[in-house]
């Protein structure tokens, strides 16, 4: 009878991959040494769009020589799954600097006593809508909750909306509104309302199926190819679509007063940072003349805060600015964000 | 809605399977080998590419919620039928089917008293095998429910999870499905324990079963690889161009290189050392397996349930140095590939040219002798350390709940831009990243000499 060979092969093999997991542990040192964060990077959170962020840090690491380790969140779940992070994180912080793609989560931040005050260069130049008065964040390169509208299907007017969205919802669509500018726009309407009345609102909607995606740029798409008819999205998910010359339009939203919704990019520096210097360094960085203008120039065409040249400002952002101007206050949403935010968590999660 | 569903997509896979057997016994040497790569292609393709390929196709049926919960089904169907062929091919009933007429014959026994004997007999095994591990796949998915937008346990769990949800909330809202997947779990080890593990006979099938089959193999195939690929491809060759003008998943591509090769080692060490050594009746053997069957059940969880509880365990003060390194990963990961080895060196084994094997160490050592020696043993399990990198390199779940900050896989940067839509610099994205672990294999096709043993 033969005898089986194949235990002593195995172990023969196994050898090998002793030898390879050996190999492996190396290169794993190696791309510690090379690339991976070393206790002196500094450490962001960002819930801005990576597509746009990422080059923004990048020139911040060339220009400064800091290096920056980026965790971003899931499209999914935009900004909100970071706070949270950031909240379990609040006795041994690994994140230096958050930059929040809008302002709720960080107000929740400032309230839990989670930020550093700092006021720099860049916080100078904000308008004093737009920052913290004691110092914990800054606003800036905003972004307008916007009708997207399909041309092919509507006309793009306040006429034709409000008759579009009277009856059955079925053709409109919205981002879920626990996360991201969906929820700063339920939060808005929170404080102006009062919980019965928006409760009653969004049951009398659902009723009237609205349908609900998981994010603004499923909005934008279901939209564009003409799925749905109308939704809410953002201005930077907006031209991602115009772009690509789709039939789409905008109309800003606009509240029951006329205001619309400015949402800025905030950034705040994380208590227990430690790199300080290096997160004041990032902070005066993304408040710069010079960030804003590269966000207004990217696809995105956020809206700057601070002042800037507006000779060199695209057209598409000079219309926005106009709609900006007449945006709603955001600094005092404290309370309706924590309410907000917990009954939207109670029907979602 | 997932229990249902799984249990569908369970038992059509089990039925189309069954049908398969045929063609993959086939006498014909050609034909067997196009039914297993038609059979295996689907199931290797990562659910990424399928996911990202019709999430626009989804996201369109958002009138329609059931047909695309259909759709979804369906590409589970063609997605797992292979393994549920893969398990009847290795557990053929241990009655012949002439034995089994030749009862018929003689025993005037009712219809279910026939089945009763069957079932008595372990010829059902292999089935209930079959349909429990493509319910456990299926139950588990989380990628592709994710990008089709089709409401699933997993895809709430993960987002309600990455949203803010206590990890003791998540875990605690993972007992229910936990159950389901143990008990499913259990059915397989149970059954899979007491079947004799051999290669299916040839069995003879009906032409209407034969069609059916290289139907459902042809449809299996054009769904979730050909049209992905073919997607991904068109939108690589118009994306090529501001892809190389700005290629900024390097670093992501290299850390995924990484994650996969150590839990791939990590998976293989397991399986041909702990498996080599749990074979015999010492002390050591035992402690290898009770370690080994501990480890295969723990990595059977799935990546979703695995990773919460990982990442809860990297919390406590003991272990919370280890937050911020690749070692959970890539212990997960190997954890999760661990069951896979086992399957792989058990099907080496069953496959071995054991004769041929024990003549090579007789000959005198030469390079020809070490390169037959590469052809007839090293060769399988070189592939099956592939096929576990490859694995590893597509993981989403484990990778984007316990991936370091800095080292963030290039899976889950993929999956987060993935929800932008379809567009053509993406799509040359996903492409490289497929290329990256092919130029790697073709490196390693370069080493193989060096894996035979002398």
């Amino acid at each position: 009878m033969t005898p089986a060979p194949t235990p002593n092969r195995d172990r023969g093999f196994a050898r090998r991959l002793v030898v390879l997991a050996a190999l492996v542990a190396l290169l794993f040192g190696g791309y510690y040494l090379l690339w991976a964060p070393h206790r002196e990077s500094l450490v962001v959170y960002c819930a801005h769009d990576s597509i746009y962020a990422d080059s923004i840090l990048r020139e911040f690491e060339q220009e400064t020589g800091i290096s920056v380790a980026v965790r971003y969140d899931t499209e999914a779940t935009k900004s909100l799954g970071l706070v949270e992070l950031l909240l379990q994180e609040k006795a041994h912080p690994r994140c230096d600097v958050f930059w929040n793609n809008e302002l709720l989560g960080t107000l929740q931040l400032a309230d839990e006593g989670s930020l550093l005050p700092y006021r720099g260069t860049g916080y100078e130049r904000i308008p004093a809508a737009f920052k913290d008065a004691d110092g914990r964040w800054a606003g800036f390169a905003a972004r307008l909750r916007l009708w997207i509208i399909n041309t092919n299907r509507l006309a793009p007017t306040e006429a034709t909306v409000q008759q579009a969205t009277s009856g059955d919802l079925d053709r409109m669509v919205i981002a879920k509104p626990l996360y991201g500018t969906t929820r700063t726009q339920y939060t808005i309407l929170w404080k102006l309302w009062g919980r019965d009345k928006i409760l009653a609102w969004e049951a009398d909607r659902r009723a009237r199926h609205l349908r609900e995606v998981d994010g603004n740029s499923m909005v934008k798409d279901l939209v564009s190819t003409g799925v749905c008819d109308l939704g809410w999205t953002d201005t930077d998910d907006f031209f991602e679509a115009h772009d690509e010359g789709k039939p789409v339009a905008m109309l800003p939203v606009r509240l029951e007063n006329g205001k619309t919704i400015c949402i800025p990019n905030t950034v705040a520096i994380i208590r227990g940072t430690r790199h300080l210097a290096e997160a004041q360094k990032l902070v005066d960085f993304l408040l710069s003349e010079k960030c804003e203008m590269a966000l207004a120039a990217a696809k995105s065409r956020q809206i700057p805060l601070g002042p800037v040249d507006n000779n060199r400002l695209p057209g598409d952002v000079k219309q926005l600015q106009l709609w900006a101007a007449d945006g709603v206050p955001l600094g005092d949403l404290d309370v309706a964000n924590a309410e907000c935010l917990a009954w939207l968590k109670s029907e979602y999660q | 809605m997932t229990l249902l569903r799984s249990l569908i997509v369970g038992v059509l896979a089990v039925a189309a399977a069954r049908l398969m057997r045929t063609l993959l016994a086939d006498r014909r040497r050609p034909i067997r080998r196009m039914a297993w790569i038609l059979l295996l292609a689907p199931y290797f393709t990562p659910v990424l590419l399928t996911g990202y390929a019709y999430a626009n196709f989804s996201l369109s049926l958002i009138h329609h919620p059931i047909l695309n919960t259909i759709f979804y089904s369906a590409l589970l169907w063609w997605k797992f039928t292979p393994i549920a062929a893969v398990i009847l091919h290795f557990t053929p009933a241990p009655i012949s089917a002439e034995a089994i007429h030749c009862r018929r014959l003689t025993l005037a026994s009712s219809k279910f008293g026939g089945w009763a004997f069957l079932i008595r007999a372990g010829c059902a095994g292999g089935t209930v095998a079959a349909f429990a591990v493509v319910f456990l796949f299926a139950f588990a998915e989380f990628e592709m429910a994710s990008l089709m937008v089709v409401k699933s346990w997993t895809v709430a769990l993960f987002d309600s999870h990455a949203g803010g949800l206590s990890l003791s909330e998540s875990l605690r809202r993972m007992l229910g499905p936990l159950l389901c997947e143990t008990v499913a779990i259990a059915t397989a080890f149970v059954v899979l324990g007491r079947h004799q593990v051999i290669p299916t006979r040839r069995i003879e099938g009906s032409l209407a079963s034969r069609w059916f089959a290289w139907c459902h193999l042809l449809i299996a195939f054009v769904f979730v690889l050909a049209i992905p690929a073919a997607m991904v491809l068109w939108g690589t060759i118009r994306g090529f161009g501001p892809l190389l003008e700005n290629f900024v998943l390097s670093r992501e591509i290299l850390a995924s290189l990484l994650f996969a090769a150590g839990a791939s080692t990590l998976a293989g060490l397991a399986a041909f050392w702990l498996g080599t050594a749990a074979h015999g009746r010492s002390i050591g053997s035992i402690v290898c397996k009770v370690i080994l069957v501990g480890a295969v059940f723990v990595g059977l969880l799935g990546p979703l349930v695995l990773s919460l509880t990982v990442l809860a365990a990297v919390q406590l003060p003991g272990l919370i140095s280890l937050r911020d390194t690749p070692v959970p990963l890539v212990f997960t990961l190997g954890l999760v590939l661990l069951p896979m080895a086992l399957m792989l060196k058990r099907v080496l084994e069953l496959t071995a040219h054991r004769s041929g094997l024990h003549l090579t160490t007789l000959l005198q050592k030469s390079p020809a002798v070490r390169e037959l020696s590469w052809k007839l043993s090293t060769s399988g399990k070189f592939w099956a350390m592939v096929l576990l990198f490859v694995w590893a390199y597509w993981d989403l779940t484990a990778s984007s709940i316990l991936a370091p900050i800095g080292m963030t896989p290039v899976t889950v940067r993929l999956y987060n831009l993935m929800h932008y839509g379809q567009i053509a610099a993406l799509s040359a994205m996903t492409c490289a990243a497929f290329a990256a672990p092919i130029f790697i294999f073709l490196l390693a096709l370069g080493t193989r000499r060096w894996w035979a043993p002398r």
